[in-house]
């Protein structure tokens, strides 16, 4: 019997027509204007006439944006800040529904709420509720507790850090419900040993919980990471990248090239350099982690 | 089993899209052996405009009948800056539709848009277009790149209400920045609103700096032969500036919220929160029609003035024509812009069809004040003919009415403005949101950053 012969009886064809239409997707939706982009990067284009090659012109006049800085810098503080506040609070919830000996469904569909609320919507919402007057809503309950008045979105320093409280809020139920999910494989009769031993909640979460998780909580970091350093919805409808660039984030500046600007070369050749230090940063954490996911 | 069903839909959907791609590739031109020329029209009424979409149709027979040579195509396609290049890149952009003023002088830059100086300099009725509203649609060397189909001036839009609750007599709005301080400040002090507020991220922050600055009798760009460079780090800038901080940090007179767009600070007046804005007279529209605020609360005053070099900055609505498209298709469909949009400023009939078509829709306003695109006489007999017709509080506008003759009429920074708006955005923002701010120090780095992106626009 012949190799292709082999194949064909081993289910080949059928194989390769079920492969198709994934390929075709793939390839039209993601590969094929993932490679334009990368083509755009190199080329000056008004979209009218042919494209000029420009080679690494776009690069350069990206890199010599004063505002290049300043977006880098945005971007790494949200991360930062969302790395902190953001990444143990969808665990926290996941571990504290679960402790919970009655209402675990209630919880877990108040946590997942947000996640249901279109972006957009909830952008709007909680833009009324940073409303910096005497009187509005975070104002108002600030004060029940003896603080504030806030300026929350109006003011350069606390810009960021309300963003981030609403982007937490928003996105922690979809990592809670990872968590859970985990949480449920892990093996009881830890607990049950842990509990006999006399450990505390916490000393269980840390020895028992936690290394059960180590995986899926490397790759939720990553994502979370990368997410992160891609953020633009937030400051966009929120603060329209203010007050004075303080909220301006590198995608932020990538759609000022394209859409404002027009500027095609320029915001794909910002673009590859984002998924170039992104891609970069993914291999390095592998590395660096491969060792602690193996259990 | 449903994503595999999915995705197969998603196939074929796909593998006709580019049947569809080929079979009108064959008509790119749009013109038949015969000489027949097909255009495609934007902004076709949608199905809930009854009215407006009668005449529309109506309209296209008159004007193939009167150009048998010429086929209309109807698209309901309206400008939007996140899709226009894509359609631009992709052909699908309709030959002819409206653009926003703001972005023609980037289009312009970028070659984004046809020519159509011959068209329009052998035209009847594009010839006799104001030069000074055509200005705004021509690049430095006079080449004339869109139809202007309306023209405003910048105006200051105010809540009649608050100015009766706070004390203030709405028939007088005030005419310099120091009487808007005043009025700002009792209206924050009686009613607890923003007495003046402004439009400041989407570089509209710029827009209405320099719409300030203006009035001021301030410059923003030196253009000297082929070269730019800033102009703004002088006195008329800075006083611009002085007055928003002391409205802001002295009489506590701006509101809270600091970051608005056109749209959000509309919404924020619409609904009573805001005592003045500078915006342009056409915002009462989406005020009325959409964001539910009352017709007869809204004052339109001209621009304060606060030197006799003081300017009034210009606007309107603009009709681009598809780059992609043939010479035939060209002339063709800037003769239907005049058709539908110029010939009732000259053609009673046209005039009234229009202005009760937009009357019976209810989501237009009739009436609302305009810079008159050919002359003011033209102007006045077409405001004659629309009379009946009117649903906006005329009494309203007559303090800009009475005084739009009279303005010094100035454009928008003519190298790379959207990018010099970007930059001043930020003096704005930092300016309002930061007390103890160096207006001084804040100019003189605005200026070196915007003389740095004119030496390489």
């Amino acid at each position: 019997m012949t190799r292709t012969a082999r194949w064909i009886r081993n289910g080949g064809i059928s194989t390769l027509v079920f492969l198709i239409p994934t390929l075709l997707v793939f390839g039209l939706f993601s590969w094929w204007p993932i490679a334009r982009g990368l083509v755009l990067a190199f080329q000056q284009t008004n979209l009218v006439e042919p494209a000029q090659w420009v080679g690494f012109g776009n690069f350069r006049k990206v890199l010599a944006d004063p505002l290049l800085l300043t977006a880098v810098r945005n971007t790494a503080w949200f991360a930062l800040l969302a790395l902190v506040f953001g990444y143990p609070a969808p665990l926290a919830l996941a571990v504290f529904v679960r402790e919970l000996r009655r209402g675990r469904a209630l919880f877990s569909v108040l946590a997942y709420l947000p996640v249901v609320l279109p972006p957009v919507v909830a952008i709007l919402l909680w833009r009324v509720f940073y409303d910096a007057s005497d009187d509005g809503l975070f104002n108002t309950l600030a004060r029940g507790i003896g603080l504030g008045p806030f300026q929350w979105l109006q003011d350069a320093h606390s810009a960021m850090p309300s963003i981030v409280l609403e982007a937490t809020w928003a996105n922690a139920g979809s990592t809670m419900i990872i968590y859970l999910a985990a949480l449920s494989g892990v093996r009881t009769d830890l607990y049950e040993a842990a509990e006999i031993d006399g450990a505390s909640i916490w000393r269980r979460v840390v020895h028992v919980t936690l290394p059960q998780l180590r995986t899926i909580l490397m790759i939720t970091l990553l994502l979370q990471i990368i997410g992160t350093f891609q953020v633009f919805t937030e400051p966009f409808l929120f603060t329209g990248g203010g007050p004075a660039n303080a909220t301006t984030t590198i995608l932020m500046l990538l759609y000022n090239y394209a859409f404002i600007n027009g500027d095609y070369g320029g915001a794909t050749a910002l673009s590859v350099l984002l998924a170039l230090f992104l891609g970069l940063l993914s291999l390095l954490y592998f590395r660096l982690t491969r060792r602690w996911g193996t259990t | 089993m449903l994503t595999t069903r999915r995705t197969t839909g998603v196939v074929a959907a796909l593998v006709m899209l580019g049947a569809t791609a080929c079979s009108s590739e064959s008509g790119a031109e749009g013109t038949k052996a015969d000489g027949t020329v097909t255009i495609k029209v934007g902004q076709k009424p949608t199905p809930d405009q009854a009215a407006a979409l009668k005449t529309w149709t109506d309209r296209v027979a008159e004007f193939e009948k009167a150009n048998p040579k010429i086929k209309i195509e109807g698209s309901e396609y309206g400008y939007d800056v996140q899709t226009f290049q894509a359609d631009l890149a992709a052909g699908t952009l309709p030959t002819v539709v409206a653009i926003p003023y703001t972005d023609v002088q980037g289009l312009i830059e970028r070659k984004q848009l046809a020519d159509i100086t011959d068209v329009v300099k052998a035209s009847p009725i594009g010839s006799k277009i104001n030069p000074e509203v055509l200005k705004t649609v021509q690049d430095s060397s006079g080449k004339i790149f869109g139809l202007p189909v309306q023209a405003y001036t910048m105006s200051l839009n105010y809540n009649r209400a608050l100015f009766k609750q706070a004390g203030l007599d709405p028939d007088k709005p005030p005419t310099t920045w120091e009487e808007v301080r005043t009025d700002a400040k009792a209206i924050a002090d009686k009613t607890g609103k923003a007495g003046y507020s402004m439009m400041t991220t989407n570089n509209t922050g710029g827009w209405i700096l320099t719409t300030m600055t203006y009035t001021y009798g301030g410059k923003i760009e030196n253009v000297d032969g082929g070269k730019a460079s800033a102009a703004f780090n002088d006195a008329p800038m800075k006083n611009a500036l002085t007055a928003l901080h002391e409205m802001r940090w002295t009489d506590n007179a701006m509101g809270s919220n600091f970051l608005f767009n056109q749209k959000q600070l509309q919404q924020e007046f619409a609904g009573g929160k805001i005592g003045m804005y500078i915006g342009t007279p056409g915002d009462y529209r989406d005020e009325v029609t959409t964001m539910g605020a009352k017709g007869e609360d809204i004052g339109v005053a001209p621009l304060p003035l606060n030197s006799p070099d003081g300017g009034t900055l210009t606007g309107g609505a603009v009709q681009m024509f598809n780059p992609k498209a043939s010479k035939e298709q060209v002339e063709a469909a800037v003769k239907w812009a005049e058709f539908f949009w110029l010939e009732k400023f000259t053609d009673q009939d046209h005039a009234v069809t229009d202005a009760k078509a937009a009357n019976a829709d209810k989501v237009h306003s009739v009436g609302l004040p305009m810079l008159w695109l050919f002359d003011e006489a033209s102007q006045q007999q077409y405001n004659a003919w629309i009379k009946p017709y009117v649903n906006t509080v005329q009494a309203n506008f007559t303090p800009y009415t009475s005084k739009a003759s009279s303005l010094k009429l100035m454009i928008e920074p003519p190298v790379a403005g959207q990018k010099v708006y970007a930059n001043l955005d930020t003096v704005v923002q930092t300016v309002l949101t930061k007390k103890d701010t160096d207006i001084g120090k804040l100019l003189t780095d605005s200026s070196k950053a915007v003389d740095g992106l004119l030496a390489n626009p």
